[in-house]
């Protein structure tokens, strides 16, 4: 704090650190809530202010602060005891203090270390050396319901620290997750900004149970049930994430009882720190991007010589037809437009956060902000993010402190009209799809001035629109979201504490869509509008008793908590506007609006749980968890379910005959137990009447129906049941780091939701229909190579397999999962004995001698139908794994990660449809490659020939950065980097990306790239600077 | 919802651990309503539910998929690619749309199956109310299956409802007893209905008998198809059937209902709840000349019609259907549009149904005429010829007809416009054959009127089209693959 009149207003330096001014009245506000919401920015105002006082006349004492090893610490904490007087050593652990009184005493302190004081006893030269503190080092783990020292957790988890994340420029929580975590993997559904991404721990065990793991964010339990867009993760700023914990056996994760079968994730939010002052952290980057891969597509000279070749080799057709085609060829030219030059842009990506903290201790604060503004590489398409967090921890009493976090969100989605299988968006309707598929023949425009009609033949594929015109539609999707949680902890003795806890999470969601009038085949001038809002409470308390007898240590924890869910949609549709302008705006202005539909949906869950660990000697560990769940939306007589789980661990490395070996950290585990999946839409069991709307009855006006349900009065939980096997060493003070889980996960009662046929006069039902089987490996390794005074390199790797087998379906029975328009004679199937969502198509067998697709006609009547279908793929890897490189030189960092999926296939349906043997629209450049002499008669159906292997290396982030001697300055540290994400990327797949998703949140369909928006590279530039 | 909440909170706090909080996990879904019985209040909004699945919009049901592949299958229709390859008979490689219908026509079936078992034993619903209920679901169940055992044969009948997961198995029915099932639901719609209802689109008496004729025609019962359409005529001022004077003025997207209309699938111009059959239809290129012309909200020209078909080309340009059922071109802003856009080998689109005042593709107004009162005098002067040859009353049925086509009065001879007097049975068979292609152009009855007569072999080529070899349409995907007992 050398210069307290600048620190004392971060905001103002920020200014000067060349923000761009439209942020300003941001930080500004935050700067107001600084010091609104915290008292001790008064007290920081005072310190400054006695500082310049005293600093009159007293003696200079300069030094140097150490840790054990000699190294300097830059940033450690110097105070003259008693006094408010203090400072921090610079970057290389040198401070100066004038100090009141020549015999003063330093408190010196810094993090991870032990606090020491010392006599000045008049000296004016002074070294200091601090030792660790042994039990800050080790690491907590968060686990439900509290937290417990890494090398105690029976449980087996994966990691990823504050640190970890900022080695990337990563605008949501899970991207930072990516390829660091055994057992963990994280996929995008497209390379759109904002796109969903959904996460997978050890594999899948549900189909309508969903497979999404439970969120918990600092104790709040939130489901996280649609991750086709925004997603609940997605309102979080990454740089206030203190760590991800990702749990993953029964021992871990029972305490969460009927949410966690598919793992769960604590995030933690950064708590405010003890510090002199305030501590101001700016973070900022910027990036470029650009589309990795295009589709290498037809000309118009190209499709032009294609659609004659066409008309003249085809046998099917008359000699009009052929006539009649070739002169509509001829009669539009050729303007040879390339559609994804006009609709590609490079994006540019800005993102700040700007984070305050301090505190005295007893009452401290984190306060940040954060911009983040990415343009896609589609134009018009952006994710946008506003995001607020203040989270303050108060000692109210000896007794009694309160810890509260506040995060307040708004994210921004602009979309490209993503495909979704449907006819109202169907592939040449979507954004990406009409950019594949329009004919490049025509101009964008028109001699008029309008948008060119991109079908201009005869023989055009009629339901498609053009892509830049689409460009103009609004397509947006915007949250606003407020976290908040209130804890009041109550040490009630020494041994026993109480916290009642209770959140509040509110989501306010829109989805805008606007069709301008041009676009007649989207829908000329249609609006829609809608809004859901869903508030999410929940109540509890537990008690915690933590002793020791002996050599016996005893921390039991029981508790209750209650959650209700609240959701209410509404959704507004109108066609015919007086003017563009208004867009979805002004619905009432509609020439026609639909029916509004209103859906109100209640759900509630009461729970009972608690925990028993026993140690002896922190040698052996033994720990009991149990949750017994109520859920709403079960049948009347399966409303409860208990869930419990028993591990033990055997701390080898703390034997004696151990003691003095190479191995720091030596442990066994084993654990195994039960956990839940509740994730069904309420009301399954219920014998209800749909509302529905028809025509019927009042010609022009509309009548109101009933539609009677097919109610399952049987419905129950579905329970996993984890059985999980590891150990975990360290060698050498951690220099070899290894860890290594075997695991059966048995998912019984699986909930599904089961197509009927169709005769039965019901489409669908939720049942519970069969076990699944996820069993697999997990392999952690990490080195520090090299560790000298200049030098440091390691490599940590993760190394995952997981086997998904259905062990039994009901009655033997196959399940499909239902498709789109997109997937007929393609879908997936649950059989017993495959892996789940199996890719169910006919088989391609090659070409016959005249360039004929061939088929495998399994029931041999000679048609190909859904009879033919046989597995052909399965959408799940066989293994998935990262690498991570760390290489420092003095006070350049060089990081790279390297992530990878191998085994998984991907249902091309872009490719499909745009490498089909007909000139309906365009199609790619090497056609021919797929069908030697496209012609008409040739049979062409989806089939295992477009399911593409889409394993992949890529070298998902490289990182150099450069730490800057921030000591002239005044800072603690500023560091620069430049960085590239996706630079290369090792693939056979034919796509834009094989990391796709296109029905991302619908676990039926998984593995299916419909036109999925191209996946960008990008280069980024930032830096970071603590003050 | 407030108190639910502070039940959590007070379970919790204060007595969480040992009392049950199972009222705070009872559902009461806020937006559904519940259907433990079925009373008088929520029979009616039922037996709408009945009939919902058949007026969805979309390209999902008869409107639209359905209709189409029937209009496809008329001689006269052409289209490209797979539609095209459907036209001409390939039930195999060709369009296979069509299928989207089949879960709309048994969810109906299913709704009908739940009400008539409930009604069996159901007394809290007064005899008379439910005498019109069960007529209502009968004759509901009874035209989707007479529709499905036409177009697909043998398919899986159901008639009572399923209650759980379990046992959702059907087996495909031999066509005989689809066909006998059919009869005998008509036969208590018949005895069941009121002749007349306030509600336009639901079922009456007389729709019953215009279908039992129908069904009697197809199957070849002469006498009795003769028999029940002459009931409707001679009972058509009960009904309030009779002809309108203008034949377009049938397809009017606004009309709620007319008197020639015996039953219909209403449409609404909302979106979502309209018909999409305009959008079908109409044409594609230039990408707004379907809205600028007022035919549809857009076109995707999924069927035009081959001019060269002899019963296009011999169409005498005075009879007013042919202008409103086929056009090649349109007036926009006062000037006339030819439109270049026709599939290879076409001269027309069918301009049946039209709605200038749909906004969107989802919300055309114009309504699907299963059975009007056209086909109680067509149907009589058939079969009334079949077995007394060319009476005066098959004459004067069939002459209406003539009649109101070139827009002249119907009850005075014309004899420019009526049938040539003197014809044999044979020529007036065939003239009347003629006459229902005209008048029912596009309304899904000419693919079955040549299937039924055995003229698909001589007119289908004769339009230059393949004889049909398959008779009917590939069961879904869906079906096979989800009903156990089609393994």
């Amino acid at each position: 704090m050398k210069r307290p009149n600048e620190n004392g207003n971060g905001a103002s330096l920020l200014l000067k650190l060349g923000l761009k001014r439209q942020l300003a009245p941001l930080f500004l506000l935050v700067g107001m809530i600084v010091v609104q919401a915290n008292p001790y920015t008064t007290e920081v105002a005072k310190t400054t202010l006695d500082f310049g006082i005293v600093s009159i006349d007293q003696l200079t004492l300069s030094g140097t602060v150490y840790d054990q090893n000699g190294e300097p610490l830059s940033g450690s904490n110097i105070v003259e005891k008693g006094t408010s007087n203090g400072t921090q050593t610079d970057f290389d652990g040198n401070f100066s203090l004038n100090l009141s009184n020549p015999d003063a005493t330093l408190v010196v302190s810094y993090i991870g270390f032990l606090k020491k004081e010392i006599a000045v006893n008049g000296q004016s030269n002074i070294s200091i050396n601090l030792e660790e503190d042994a039990q800050s080092l080790d690491e907590v783990v968060v686990t439900g319901y509290g937290g417990i020292q890494r090398n105690e957790f029976v449980g087996s988890t994966s990691v990823v620290k504050a640190e970890e994340l900022q080695q990337q420029p990563i605008t949501t929580v899970e991207q930072g997750m990516r390829g660091r975590m055994a057992g963990v993997q994280v996929i995008q559904s497209s390379g759109a900004p904002g796109a969903g991404v959904s996460v997978r721990v050890r594999g899948l065990t549900s189909f309508a149970g969903g497979n999404e793991p439970l969120y918990v964010i600092d104790g709040i339990p939130i489901f996280n049930d649609d991750v086709r867009f925004l997603n609940g993760i997605s309102s979080l700023n990454p740089n206030d994430i203190a760590s991800i914990e990702v749990l993953k056996d029964a021992s871990s994760t029972a305490i969460y009882g009927s949410r966690a079968a598919n793992g769960v994730v604590q995030i933690t939010t950064k708590g405010g720190r003890a510090s002199e002052g305030v501590k101001v952290s700016y973070n900022m980057f910027t990036a470029l991007q650009t589309v990795r891969k295009r589709f290498d597509l037809m000309t118009g000279d190209q499709y032009v010589n294609f659609a004659t070749d066409f008309f003249n080799n085809s046998t099917t057709l008359s000699d009009e037809q052929r006539a009649t085609s070739l002169a509509s060829l001829a009669a539009v030219g050729n303007a040879n437009t390339d559609w994804q030059d006009q609709v590609y842009r490079a994006g540019f990506h800005q993102n700040h956060s700007l984070s305050f903290t301090g505190g005295d201790g007893d009452n401290n604060y984190y306060v940040s902000a954060n911009y983040s503004d990415q343009e896609g590489v589609v134009k018009t398409t952006d994710f946008e993010r506003i995001a607020f967090r203040i989270n303050l921890q108060n000692k109210l009493s000896e007794k009694f402190s309160l810890n509260s976090r506040v995060n307040l969100s708004r994210s921004t989605n602009n979309g490209f009209l993503a495909s979704d299988g449907t006819n109202t968006r169907n592939f040449g309707k979507s954004g990406i799809g009409s950019t594949l598929i329009a004919a490049p023949t025509v101009p964008v425009y028109d001699a008029e001035g309008g948008f060119s009609s991109v079908a201009p033949y005869v023989f055009s594929n009629t339901d498609q629109e053009n892509p830049v015109a689409l460009l103009e539609a609004l397509d947006r999707n915007k949250i606003i979201r407020l976290q908040a949680v209130l804890s009041l902890n109550w040490d009630i003795t020494k041994n026993l504490t109480n916290v009642i806890r209770t959140s509040a999470d509110y989501i306010d969601r829109k989805s805008d869509f606007y069709s301008p009038k041009e676009l007649a085949q989207l829908g000329s001038q249609v609006a829609q509008l809608g809004t859901s809002r869903n508030l999410n409470t929940l109540v509890e308390d537990y008690l915690n008793y933590k002793n020791t007898f002996g050599k016996i240590g005893v921390d039991v924890l029981v508790g209750a908590s209650g959650q209700f869910e609240e959701k209410n949609s509404i959704f507004l549709a109108g066609t015919g506007f007086p003017s563009d302008d208004l867009q979805n705006n002004a619905i009432q202005a509609a020439g026609t609006s639909a029916v509004p539909e209103t859906i109100t949906i209640d759900q509630s869950l009461v729970s009972f749980f608690g925990r028993v660990q026993f140690d002896y000697d922190k040698k052996y560990l033994l720990s009991l968890n149990a949750r017994r769940d109520g859920s709403s939306v079960f049948a009347d007589n399966n409303k409860y379910a208990n869930f419990a789980a028993i591990g033990g661990a055997w701390r080898i490395s703390e034997e004696d005959f151990m003691k003095d070996g190479i191995f720091n950290n030596l442990k066994l585990r084993a654990s195994t137990g039960s956990v839940g999946n509740q994730a069904i839409q309420p009301y399954q069991s219920l014998s209800l009447g749909s509302i529905v709307l028809t025509g019927q009855g009042a010609g022009a006006g509309i009548s109101v129906g009933l539609a009677p349900n097919l109610p399952n009065s049987n419905l129950t939980w579905e329970t996993t049941v984890q059985t999980n096997v590891g150990i975990d060493a360290g060698l050498y003070n951690d220099k070899y780091r290894f860890s290594f889980d075997y695991y059966v996960k048995t998912t019984n009662d699986l909930l599904a939701t089961v197509a009927l046929p169709q005769s039965s006069g019901f489409t669908s039902i939720v049942d519970n229909v069969g076990k699944v089987e996820n069993r697999g490996i997990e392999l952690q390794v990490g080195a520090d190579i090299v560790n000298t005074e200049d030098w440091y390199f390691s490599i940590d790797a993760q190394y995952s397999k997981n086997i998904n087998e259905i062990l039994e379906t009901k009655d033997g029975q196959d399940i499909f999962s239902g498709g789109g328009n997109d997937a007929s004679r393609s879908t997936a199937i649950v059989r017993k004995g495959e892996s789940l969502f199996s890719f169910f198509a006919p088989k391609f067998l090659g070409l016959d001698n005249t360039g004929a697709p061939i088929y495998e006609d399994v029931d041999g009547n000679d048609i190909i139908n859904a009879e033919d279908n046989q597995i052909v793929g399965s959408p799940l890897p066989d293994f998935i794994y990262g690498l991570n490189t760390d290489l420092k030189y003095k006070d350049l960092t060089l990081v790279t990660n390297w992530q990878g999926v191998s085994g998984a296939s991907v249902n091309n349906i872009g490719l499909f449809e745009i490498a089909a043997p007909n000139p309906g629209n365009n199609k790619v450049a090497n056609l021919t490659d797929y069908y030697p002499q496209p012609r008409d008669d040739l049979f062409v159906t989806r089939s295992s020939r477009f399911i593409e292997d889409a394993s992949y290396l890529r070298l998902a982030n490289i990182r150099l950065g450069y730490d800057f001697d921030a000591s002239p300055l005044g800072l603690d540290t500023i560091n620069f980097f430049i960085s590239a994400q996706n630079l290369i990327t090792i693939t056979d797949y034919s796509g834009f990306d094989p990391e796709v998703n296109s029905f991302s949140g619908n676990d039926l369909r998984q593995g299916v790239d419909l036109a999925a928006y191209p996946a960008a590279k990008t280069f980024t530039l930032g830096f970071n600077v603590n003050f | 919802m407030k108190t639910i909440f502070y039940k959590i909170v007070f379970c919790i706090f204060f007595l969480g651990l040992f009392i049950s909080c199972d009222d705070v996990l009872t559902e009461e879904p806020p937006s559904e309503i519940s259907l433990e019985s079925i009373t008088e209040d929520n029979l009616d909004a039922l037996l709408i539910g009945v009939y919902e699945p058949l007026t969805r919009s979309r390209g999902r049901i008869w409107e639209t998929q359905y209709l189409l592949a029937l209009t496809l299958l008329e001689e006269s229709s052409r289209n490209t690619g797979s539609r095209d390859l459907f036209a001409q008979y390939d039930f195999i490689t060709g369009f296979t749309g069509y299928q989207a219908g089949w879960p709309t026509l048994y969810n109906s079936i299913g709704r009908a199956n739940i009400l008539l078992a409930n009604l069996e034993t159901n007394d809290l619903i007064s005899e008379d109310v439910k005498k019109q209920a069960i007529g209502e679901a009968s004759f509901v169940r009874a035209i989707v299956y007479y529709t499905l055992v036409r177009s697909w044969g043998s398919v899986p009948m159901r008639l009572v409802p399923v209650s759980d997961s379990d046992n959702t198995g059907q087996p495909l029915e031999p066509v005989e007893n689809i066909y006998a099932q059919v009869l005998s639901d008509l036969l208590v719609a018949e005895s069941n209905l009121a002749p007349t209802t306030d509600n336009p689109g639901r079922a009456t008496q007389g729709a019953a008998r215009l279908a039992l004729a129908d069904l009697y025609l197809y199957r070849g019962q002469i006498q009795e198809a003769r028999d029940k359409a002459k009931e409707v005529i001679d009972n058509a001022s009960t009904y309030g059937y009779a002809l309108l004077d203008s034949y377009s003025a049938i397809f009017s997207p606004t009309a709620p209902t007319h008197s020639e209309d015996v039953f219909s699938l209403k449409f609404s111009q909302f979106v979502t709840r309209g018909n999409f059959i305009p959008t079908y239809f109409a044409p594609a290129q230039p990408n707004t000349l379907a809205r600028d012309a007022g035919i549809a909200a857009r076109g995707l020209a999924f069927v035009a019609v081959d001019g060269d078909a002899p019963l296009i080309a011999n169409w005498d340009d005075n009879d007013l259907r042919k202008s409103w059922n086929l056009y090649n071109q349109v007036v926009i802003g006062g000037e006339t549009v030819q439109i270049t856009s026709l599939p290879p080998e076409t001269e027309f689109f069918y301009g049946k149904y039209r709605d200038p005042g749909a906004v969107e593709e989802t919300a055309a107004g114009n309504d699907f005429y299963m059975y009007r009162y056209a086909d109680a005098l067509l149907i009589f002067a058939e079969t009334e010829n079949l077995i007394n040859g060319p009476t005066a009353e098959a004459y004067n049925a069939v002459n209406q007809i003539r009649r109101r086509a070139y827009g002249v009065d119907q009850n005075t001879l014309d004899l420019a416009v009526d049938f040539p007097a003197g014809l044999d049975q044979a020529a007036f068979d065939d003239l009347v054959f003629q006459e229902r292609g005209y008048e029912f152009m596009a309304e899904g009855r000419r693919w079955f009127d040549l299937l039924r007569t055995g003229r698909y072999e001589t007119i289908i080529p004769e339009a230059g089209k393949p004889v049909p070899t398959l008779f009917t349409w590939q069961l879904p995907d869906s079906e096979l693959q989800n009903n156990p007992a089609l393994k």
